[in-house]
């Protein structure tokens, strides 16, 4: 990210989440901006997928708000912001009975995605064309339950890339994956940050994810530890230093 | 209504019926064990002509009991292969729309499997329903959309359970037992072994039970899927 005058995306103040007399997220207070890729790190049980989660409207905080666009993200909110969010998890969310071009057709008619220009006859163009980008147009009309894991991944991100969401939210996007296949994945959260996406992803693959991220949040035990601007050209073992460091 | 609830209705429908005409997974394994349950039933209680038409009722109701609970088990099941629910849960669309097609897709299911269920019972227990078929379409129908109702919304709720398929039932039985009451009371009422209320009183009954029910299912939906 060149310069920090870019607007706040998404800000999350005072975000806390328990669960029974669990805290798995204690007053989180960050704001991400347009167009960044921030890295989340720390060990298991950090609040990492939490957080994720919160952001998604997956969940409900306990305390504290999350404000996406300058509007709070609330229970009455959630159904129209809810557009503006893509969301990876570990699973892949997709309908195994359904083919990939199946698969994306559903959720681009929930997302009422399709782009105003298009008649309804190039409809069926654009959505494989989606599947070209992640590499996926020669099975567009397979069944998405034969599929391996990394073609699951690949649907899975082009399913939340479908309705071009201000806000990617990615919990371990890479597994799965070839290294052509995190290579494609790369250029797409690329794209995605150039028009202006703010991406936040929680990944073990360290030097991926140093190779495409602009800051580093560290989490510990549900407490923020820091938040790392990182450089271009910074050595590539800096972001393991910083996992290192969350997980000691 | 919101301006997304019928593109939205209609996407999730299209996708669950495509799913289902595709694998016919849920209508021939509930149709089946629905068929299963009516030998079971008539050869277990049949008897003289009186005795049949006495039975038949309970018969019928219970097969409704147990095959819209594999139904409405079976339906969400599916949402929770991959977690598909969560994608679904996480989209724009109306929560109200997610509701309606699902209780839609629930009641085709179960109404084709009661289509399935009541002749062959009328055969195997030698019962004349050809001048009450229309009132006890719609006793069944209700009823249906009874169940579905209840069933559905608390389906979304067992899938994040360990064992749904106990627990379903075991809380979707008693709430349903008043549309149970009402349904056999009143084929009882048809086939004239009872006469304690005429038929379109527990028709009504029904009807009351499903817009009452209906209301709360769609009003507490939202926090149903939230939680």
């Amino acid at each position: 990210m060149s310069e920090r005058t870019q607007q706040v995306s998404l800000q999350a103040q005072g975000l806390t989440k328990a669960f029974g007399e669990h805290y798995a997220l204690i007053e989180l207070d960050v704001a991400w901006y347009q167009g960044e890729v921030c890295a989340l790190l720390g060990p298991n049980g950090a609040g990492k997928s939490t957080l994720l989660n919160l952001l998604s409207t997956l969940q409900a905080a306990t305390e504290g708000e999350i404000l996406l666009k300058g509007k709070k993200l609330t229970r009455q909110s959630a159904a129209e912001l809810r557009k503006e969010i893509g969301f990876v998890g570990h699973q892949t969310m997709i309908y195994g009975a359904l083919t990939a071009f199946e698969n994306l057709e559903f959720f681009a008619e929930l997302y009422d995605c399709w782009p105003a220009e298009l008649s309804q006859k190039e409809h069926q163009a654009w959505l494989l064309d989606q599947l070209e980008q992640v590499g996926l147009k020669p099975a567009a009309h397979r069944l998405a339950s034969g599929f391996s894991r990394g073609m699951s991944q690949r649907l899975t991100l082009a399913r939340a890339l479908l309705p071009k969401p201000s806000v990617l939210l990615l919990d371990e996007p890479f597994t799965g994956l070839d290294r052509a296949g995190i290579q494609q994945v790369c250029e797409l959260l690329i794209k995605a940050k150039a028009r202006g996406a703010t991406i936040i992803l929680s990944s073990h693959d360290l030097e991926t994810t140093q190779a495409i991220s602009d800051r580093a949040l560290i989490l510990k035990a549900g407490r923020l530890q820091g938040l790392h601007t990182l450089d271009v050209g910074q050595d590539k073992g800096a972001l393991l230093e910083l996992y290192q460091g969350s997980v000691n | 209504m919101s301006a997304q609830f019928w593109p939205c209705f209609k996407a999730i429908l299209k996708k669950d019926l495509k799913i289902e005409l595709r694998s016919k997974e849920t209508l021939a394994t509930v149709s089946l064990f629905g068929v299963v349950l009516t030998f079971l039933f008539a050869f277990g209680f049949m008897g003289d002509p009186a005795t049949n038409l006495a039975v038949a009722p309970g018969v019928l109701w219970a097969a409704l009991l147990f095959t819209g609970s594999l139904s409405v088990g079976r339906t969400f099941a599916r949402e929770q292969e991959n977690s598909a629910f969560t994608a679904l849960a996480l989209s724009p669309a109306p929560r109200s729309a997610i509701l309606a097609a699902k209780v839609l897709v629930n009641i085709a299911v179960m109404l084709g499997v009661m289509l399935v269920i009541t002749p062959l019972l009328a055969i195997l227990m030698h019962i004349d329903l050809s001048t009450n078929l229309f009132a006890l379409m719609s006793l069944i129908t209700l009823s249906t959309v009874g169940f579905a109702l209840v069933a559905t919304p608390l389906a979304v709720m067992a899938v994040g359970a360990r064992f749904p398929e106990v627990l379903l039932p075991m809380v979707v039985f008693p709430l349903v037992t008043p549309v149970m009451i009402c349904g056999v009371r009143g084929s009882a009422a048809l086939l004239g072994t009872s006469a304690d209320l005429d038929y379109l009183a527990w028709t009504q009954m029904i009807l009351a039970f499903d817009m009452m029910i209906g209301g709360g299912a769609f009003f507490l939906f939202d926090w149903m899927v939230s939680e």
